[in-house]
């Protein structure tokens, strides 16, 4: 049986996608942050400078899915079967921040 | 104004040139009609399950985000820019082990701010997509907020 941190650890160090966007995160008590540094290859609008829209969609999707990792001790990737993004305004040049909630798991007591 | 011609080419150049366009490998497939296809090959670094080598969903999210962006660009004479509202994504299934991806949008509706658009991913057989998408942009990018700094 492994601690949350080991098993987010894991999940961060598994994947090579997370490896190619730079995201990281940090485990403080049982709350999550998905840290993405910024990146030159991460632009999307080279004139504002800002992150592509695909960046921050995925980046979201990997910290749900990191948050999982957390919550949901598995020896695989779980699979996404939809998202929907709402996108406020556009990501500016700087590390960019993320947390998920789990509202529901099947197989593990939701957080 | 510029000609269409023009404008084809400048979306050409967007669908591939854009930083993360060009770090994930985009390449053009079509374009015109309102209607844009990108393909995206398979690489190592772009894998979101290491048992099984299949590539990150969030390669699709950013590959229908963008060709998303340029069916949008196809369907407009001029050069301008466009930001992404809401971007619905529906997994159908995973895409084949070390297959790269392809993209096609249909920008549907077009009116003077907004942009809706509709997007499919597959793999091998278009008939047989991993993902659809559907999205809204707003032309000319996002105004800023008030009060917002600059």
């Amino acid at each position: 049986m492994s601690t949350p941190a080991e098993q987010l650890k894991t999940f961060l160090q598994s994947v090579p996608y997370i490896r190619f966007l730079g995201m990281t995160a940090e485990l403080a008590g049982d709350e999550m942050t998905a840290i993405l540094p910024f990146a030159p290859h991460l632009i999307g609008n080279t004139f504002l400078p800002a992150l592509h829209g695909g960046v921050i969609g995925a980046f979201m999707e990997m910290t749900a899915l990191a948050q999982l990792s957390v919550v949901q001790e598995t020896p695989k990737v779980h699979k996404t079967i939809d998202v929907t993004i709402e996108y406020l305004r556009p990501g500016r040049s700087m590390t960019t921040y993320a947390r998920a909630t789990c509202a529901r798991s099947a197989g593990a007591s939701p957080m | 104004m510029i000609s269409p011609e023009d404008a084809l080419k400048a979306a050409a150049h967007m669908a591939t040139a854009v930083p993360h366009a060009a770090a994930l490998g985009f390449e053009l497939v079509s374009i015109g009609d309102n209607r844009g296809a990108i393909r995206t090959p398979w690489r190592e670094e772009l894998v979101g399950d290491p048992a099984t080598g299949v590539i990150a969903s969030g390669v699709v999210t950013a590959l229908l985000d963008h060709c998303c962006g340029l069916a949008i660009t196809a369907g407009k004479r001029e050069a301008f820019s466009t930001a992404t509202l809401d971007l619905r994504i529906d997994y159908m299934r995973p895409a084949a082990p070390r297959m790269g991806i392809i993209a096609e949008a249909h920008c549907y509706k077009l009116t003077r701010s907004i942009a809706f658009v509709r997007a499919q991913a597959w793999d091998e057989d278009p008939t047989d997509p991993i993902a659809t998408a559907q999205a809204a942009f707003i032309l000319n990018g996002p105004a800023p907020l008030p009060g917002a700094p600059t």
